[in-house]
């Protein structure tokens, strides 16, 4: 099936006009199927850490949103074991004007502001609440322990 | 005879250049004794006074040679002519005697005159000549003209006598046509002046019979050279006019005497002598009279009538001698006469072509196949001299082979126009000539050559040969010549080439409109004592030549008449690069000739609005810097032309100067004139070349004149169109490429002229063709090549076909169709009456295709009083009440509703009167963004939600309905705000028309407009495409073809909403109002698109200036919708060509495409069947429908 104009602009503006501490690159064999990373923001538990994150865009794409998922273990309330997100924009709020950039944005700006009181983690968003710092010791452990940027990568 | 051939300039021989001595003797012993006084008195006073200013004076206009012969004593006669003067004798004494007999009378008293005015007081009645006019007048007995006298005063010195002298001798009609001559070969020949042109001319017709009269009154002259010799003898039966007994005995000579009004009529009448053609025309009586100058009878008519005119116009001589008549003469008895004929030296000195081609003469109408009356005068010459040699036996020693063949019929035209002469004369009033030459030939000679003729005549001409060879051009040509183009160089190449056959021919070989007589002999002459000389008759002016009239140089060039588009430019291009001169160009020329010539330059003479293309089109097929390329045009003729291309430096000389026909026709007035810088007239060249050389169709206008005197030695003329209504306009052409004899107008005149308007339509266009075939190539486009291919090939043509996906309700009307059609026909076939209800099942199908197109289409089905137009079938249109009784009520009810909606008016509003002008501008600004949907740049058909945020039509919808199919409420992309299908606006943008200028109009104007999803996709899809091609092909033209007239009023209600100019041909076109669209469609610059019915568009329509089509609905057979997309797709279509055939998805249409396929194969069979067997065709066609 070929490739809707939508996605190929996409992709070229990705490649062509990076968002820095975000990069995405599209499969050779599905083009919809994207490697993703992003850098935890500063002043962030996740400072330092880059996230590898995979992005499939359905079918529907863009009537429905993309589908994203974190690859690196992160320990954040909106985001469960599996690297499920809960994130309004990719879900209730999805809107066809909204693209992978923005999306990706989105999902950095999260990292960013951790939302506890909409978990997906309910462990860790109890966490969260109740020892805040130790969550954030945590989060920043694991950051370190799974996101710190591998030698091959760097 | 003249020893060593005659002169190279001829002279008239006159009275006192040793006419007296020889006069004087002869006249001695007949003459009565007063007129040998008045003649003896003449005679001496011409020699005693005229004679020493003679030679020098006749020095500055003749040859050496026949000065020094002048110089001989006039006492003695050339003894070669004395044996002519025996035979001569017996004519001139009685025309004497007769000459002298009407003078005694009238010059009784001028005896004492002349004494008187020579030495009387010359200011009586004298004016700034010096000399009195009226006595010179009424000695002469004709009046001269102002420009005559002044000549005759500078001739004489202001004496009276030689004045006298020089009227009579001759001399003043020398000096007269000498300086005529001077000014015509001075290049007057043309001049404007015509009014002078026209003075000279009746002066000279003044002269002409005055001197006809003076010869037979100097007569016999003698001179060294010969004044006349015998050609022939014939006889001819006269009738008296006196009774008698006794008048005349046998062996006594007779002399012929012209009985012309103004001869009687002598002082008073001269005025009217010279003034018409017609005049003279009829005027034709010849009487004879005996040796006492009484006259006994008259020729007969026939025989008259040439008999006078040679008389007239003084080419022959006549002396007549007795044979038999009744002893006792009654009235209207018969007299035999032996009439013998001498051409008269003076005959062979008269340039008749000089004269032919003096236009402008007399009347302005003159042009074409009119002949003016010099023309009509000298046609009576002819005609004369025809009948002359016809009588006297006399047959050529040698004509030209070449046309042989031609001459015998033109002998035989001769003769039917003598005939026509004849009956002219009977007719009782001769009309008056001018109204005669200017109206009624009018109507006959300009008729328009007909349609069907020129293609005949085309046909015949195109002797295109798929097997003439193909030439490489040189390797300076910068382009690639097709094949055809090839052969046309090869061609245009050997039509420059001068093969060694026909050069050696041309040295010794007659012109070929000449023939050529052996003088016969006369009396006691013995052959031996003459010399074997022969003289020359041009049978078809009436010229009459000494000279031996060699052809002229083969005429190199021709015409390159292919259809537009064929490369002419190109093709003559090709031929400048590879065809320069050569050696042989230089050893034919003469040193003169050399002088000017430009060997290495070609000139092209174009329309002014071809200037530049010529010259990019030079500049492009020539590698750089090969050749040399001048425009001389306008205010950029500073250049020195001759300088740089006669010039020593080679690199300079220009291979191809343009200029136009404007420049080269100011610059040939001026050259005429001997006015200022005309250089183009100062050079040679080596060829020149007339673009659109149907601009010179009119011989008698300044362009073609002007191009005819450009000295080039290949010609070309370049026309598609080379005869663009009459036959005559190829004689301007043949002239200008100087084909003979076919150039020389009175030629072209009896062999096409006069055949073709003598209704001999076949014979006129079989000689144009004979004369057009070795000139002429011609190439259409419909001809092949040898490998069968076209000559062009046609841009490349794409076809498309847009798969339409029906909008639900679409789809809705189309099933309910559909079922009830597939019902009908299922029930017929297992009832197994497929064939009866035939028309049904067709109207059903045909209901089906059309709500394809547009739902609305159908509404006749259910309410029948609307009939569809232009559906192509009979049968369906005349059974519409039949089919709607088919449908049921509860489905018409749905069916109505379903269809309504496509109905329901559209409103548009405008968004600046409904809303702020921020929306507006926030809507302007956004439209050249990006859809946020579908990141398209621009947003296809915008549309804005209720909270003003725009996107793409499509893409919003989709969204809408994604949103609704999952059971959400669907929210503007943007906001989130809730949105819906009936709260989006289309926003109209109607870009302001490219004409207007100001800033302000710039602005486009926007309207909203309520989106209505009730479209039909077809139209849609027609929207989008336009649309599409106006962003990517601004001022493209498209053509849209359905079978359905009420479809292309839904277009057409949909082009107007999108503002898009249209134009409409269908059926219902006035066919007046056919051609205007059809040429408002061609010239309109900027994007047009036009409606056209399949049915009366797809034939014979050139629309070439569209190259988009669209093919609404498929047709059965694609053959039909092939032939329509050929109107755009064919010769003169220089873009590529795209065709979109809208077909709908799982439907009808898509069925038909494969009967279309299948149809291909048996297309050729198709015209055979009956229409039974039509009809089980196309059930067959239809039970594929259905499957």
């Amino acid at each position: 099936m070929s490739l809707p104009k939508r996605i190929i602009k996409e992709t070229e503006r990705l490649v062509s006009d990076p968002v820095p501490g975000i990069t995405a690159v599209p499969h050779e064999e599905n083009m919809r199927y994207f490697d993703v990373t992003v850098d935890g923001p500063s002043q962030s538990p996740y400072e330092g850490g880059v996230f590898k994150l995979e992005l499939f865009l359905p079918e529907e794409y863009p009537m429905v949103a993309p589908k994203v998922r974190f690859l690196t273990k992160i320990y954040h309330p909106n985001i469960d074991k599996l690297g499920r997100i809960c994130l309004d924009v990719l879900k209730t709020n999805w809107s066809p004007a909204l693209q992978i950039r923005t999306i990706l944005l989105s999902v950095q700006a999260l990292l960013g502001a951790p939302n506890p009181d909409d978990p997906l983690a309910n462990d860790v968003a109890q966490r969260w609440k109740e020892d805040e710092r130790a969550a954030i010791a945590t989060a920043k452990e694991w950051t370190q322990t799974y996101a710190a940027p591998s030698e091959t990568e760097a | 005879m003249e020893p060593g051939g005659s002169p190279p300039i001829k002279k008239r021989r006159f009275f006192k250049d040793g006419g007296a001595a020889g006069l004087v003797p002869v006249n001695d012993r007949y003459l009565p004794e007063n007129a040998d006084l008045v003649a003896r008195k003449f005679i001496v006073k011409s020699e005693s006074e005229n004679q020493p200013s003679s030679p020098d004076r006749e020095s500055e206009h003749r040859s050496p040679a026949s000065s020094v012969k002048h110089e001989t004593p006039i006492s003695s006669p050339n003894m070669e002519d004395g044996k002519f003067v025996a035979g001569e004798r017996g004519v001139d004494e009685h025309d004497v005697i007769e000459e002298e007999e009407d003078r005694a009378q009238s010059f009784a008293s001028e005896e004492s005159i002349v004494p008187d005015v020579s030495s009387g007081p010359e200011s009586e009645l004298t004016n700034s000549s010096g000399f009195d006019r009226e006595l010179i007048a009424s000695l002469t007995g004709s009046e001269l003209t102002d420009n005559e006298y002044e000549i005759l005063d500078s001739l004489s010195n202001g004496d009276m006598n030689s004045a006298v002298n020089a009227v009579f001798d001759g001399t003043l009609a020398k000096e007269l046509s000498r300086v005529r001559g001077q000014r015509v070969s001075s290049a007057v020949r043309f001049g404007n002046d015509k009014a002078s042109a026209d003075k000279d001319d009746k002066s000279s017709a003044v002269k002409e019979k005055e001197t006809v009269l003076d010869d037979k009154r100097s007569k016999p002259k003698h001179s060294r050279n010969w004044s006349k010799r015998y050609i022939g003898s014939f006889q001819v039966e006269g009738w008296a006019t006196r009774s008698g007994k006794g008048l005349i005995s046998y062996g006594e000579t007779i002399t012929l005497k012209r009985i012309a009004r103004q001869v009687t009529t002598l002082g008073s009448g001269s005025k009217r002598f010279g003034s018409t053609a017609k005049a003279a025309e009829n005027d034709t009586m010849v009487k004879f009279t005996n040796e006492k100058g009484m006259e006994i009878g008259r020729l007969p008519t026939d025989k008259a009538r040439f008999v006078s005119a040679m008389m007239d116009m003084k080419v022959c001589d006549f002396s007549a001698s007795y044979i038999f008549a009744n002893e006792k003469l009654a009235l209207g008895d018969a007299i035999y006469l032996q009439i013998d004929c001498f051409l008269l030296r003076d005959a062979f000195d008269v340039n008749i072509e000089e004269q032919t081609i003096r236009p402008g003469f007399h009347f302005s109408a003159f042009n074409r196949g009119q002949e003016g009356p010099q023309e009509r005068l000298l046609r009576a010459r002819q005609l004369a001299l025809i009948r002359l040699f016809m009588d006297c036996g006399l047959k050529p020693v040698q004509t030209n082979d070449l046309i042989t063949a031609h001459q015998a019929r033109g002998k035989l035209e001769a003769e039917a126009m003598a005939e026509q002469f004849d009956v002219k004369i009977g007719s009782a009033t001769p009309p008056d000539s001018e109204a005669e030459v200017g109206s009624s030939d009018d109507d006959d000679n300009n008729k328009a050559i007909e349609q069907d003729q020129l293609d005949t005549l085309y046909r015949k001409a195109q002797t295109y040969d798929t097997e003439m060879p193909e030439v490489e051009p040189s390797d300076t040509f910068n382009m690639e010549l097709r094949p055809y183009q090839k052969q046309g160089l090869g061609w245009m190449k050997s039509m420059e080439t001068l093969d060694a056959a026909d050069f050696g021919r041309q040295i010794e070989s007659m012109h070929p409109l000449w023939e050529e007589y052996r003088w016969s002999v006369y009396g006691d002459e013995t052959p031996a004592e003459k010399p074997d000389d022969r003289f020359y008759v041009n049978p078809y002016s009436g010229e009459l030549s000494l000279e031996f009239p060699k052809m002229d140089q083969k005429n190199l060039g021709g015409i390159l008449a292919d259809e537009m588009g064929l490369g002419k430019t190109i093709s003559t291009m090709a031929l400048i690069h590879s065809n320069p001169s050569t050696e042989a160009d230089r050893q034919t020329k003469t040193p003169d000739h050399l002088r000017t010539f430009a060997a290495n330059t070609t000139l092209i003479i174009a329309p002014m609005s071809l200037l530049t293309q010529w010259e990019s089109e030079a500049h492009a097929a020539s590698k750089p810097g090969s050749v040399r390329i001048i425009v001389y045009y306008g205010g950029d003729r500073s250049i020195d032309l001759r300088n740089l291309c006669l010039g020593p430096d080679a690199w300079k000389t220009p291979v191809i100067i343009i200029t136009s026909y404007g420049t080269l026709s100011a610059e040939w007035q001026r050259f005429e004139k001997g006015l200022g810088n005309s250089q183009l007239y100062r050079l040679r060249y080596l060829r020149v070349v007339l673009d659109e050389a149907h601009t010179i169709r009119n011989r008698a206008s300044l362009i073609s004149r002007s191009c005819c005197e450009v000295k080039a030695d290949r010609r070309w003329a370049l026309s598609g169109t080379p005869i663009v209504n009459r036959l005559e306009d190829l004689y301007a052409l043949v002239k200008f490429l100087g084909i003979e004899p076919w150039s020389h107008f009175t030629f072209w005149r009896t062999f096409v002229t006069t055949p073709y308007e003598s209704k001999d339509y076949l014979k006129a266009l079989d000689v144009v063709q004979t004369i057009l075939e070795p000139i002429l190539l011609r190439r259409t486009k419909s001809m092949k090549q040898k490998d069968g291919t076209p000559l062009v090939t046609l841009p490349p043509k794409n076809v498309y076909i847009e798969n339409i996906e029906l909008t639900e309700t679409e789809r809705e009307v189309y099933d309910l169709f559909y079922r009830r059609a597939k019902q009908t026909f299922t029930n017929s076939l297992a009832a197994g009456t497929v064939m009866k209800s035939y028309t049904t099942i067709f109207a059903q199908v045909l209901r089906l295709r059309q709500s394809c197109d547009h739902p609305s289409l159908v509404q006749s089905a259910v309410r029948p009083e609307e009939v569809e137009d232009d559906s192509d079938d009979a049968s369906a249109k005349s059974q519409p009440k039949q089919i709607g009784g088919l449908l049921d009520s509860e489905d018409d009810v749905s069916l109505q509703q379903l269809i309504g909606k496509f109905n329901a008016q559209e409103q548009e509003m405008n968004a600046k009167d409904v809303y702020g002008l921020e929306v507006m501008q926030q809507i302007l600004e956004e439209q050249d963004r990006e859809c946020p949907i579908c990141l398209a740049e621009p947003i296809v058909n915008p549309v804005v939600t209720s909270c003003w945020h725009m996107s793409c039509c499509d893409c919003i919808i989709s969204h809408i309905k994604f949103e609704k199919n999952r059971g959400q409420v669907p929210r503007c992309h943007s906001c989130q705000a809730e949105i819906s299908e009936d709260q989006l606006f289309e926003v109209v943008t109607h870009s302001p028309p490219p004409s207007s200028t100001n800033a302000a109009a710039q602005k486009p104007e926007i309207a909203l407009r309520r989106y209505k999803p009730q479209s039909s996709a077809k139209i849609a899809s027609l929207m989008a495409k336009l649309k599409a091609i106006r962003a990517e092909e601004p001022n493209c033209k498209s053509v849209v073809f359905s079978q359905f007239t009420s479809f292309l009023d839904i277009i057409e209600h949909s082009l107007q909403r999108e503002r898009f100019e249209y134009l409409r041909l269908d059926g219902s076109t006035q066919q007046k109002d056919r051609g205007k669209i059809l040429e408002k469609f061609k010239n309109e610059p900027r994007e047009m698109v036009l409606l056209l019915s399949l049915k009366t568009g797809g034939v014979g329509l050139n629309l070439v200036s569209a190259n988009k089509a669209f093919m609404m609905d498929p047709w059965w057979s694609f053959a039909v919708e092939s032939q329509a997309i050929d109107r755009i797709h064919r010769m003169g279509q220089t873009q590529s060509v795209t065709v979109y055939r809208f077909i709908v998805k799982d439907s009808v249409e898509e069925r038909m495409l494969k009967i279309q396929d299948r149809k291909k194969f048996l297309a050729s069979t198709l015209g055979m069947m009956t229409d039974e067997q039509k009809k089980a065709k196309t059930i067959e066609d239809i039970k594929l429908l259905f499957d």
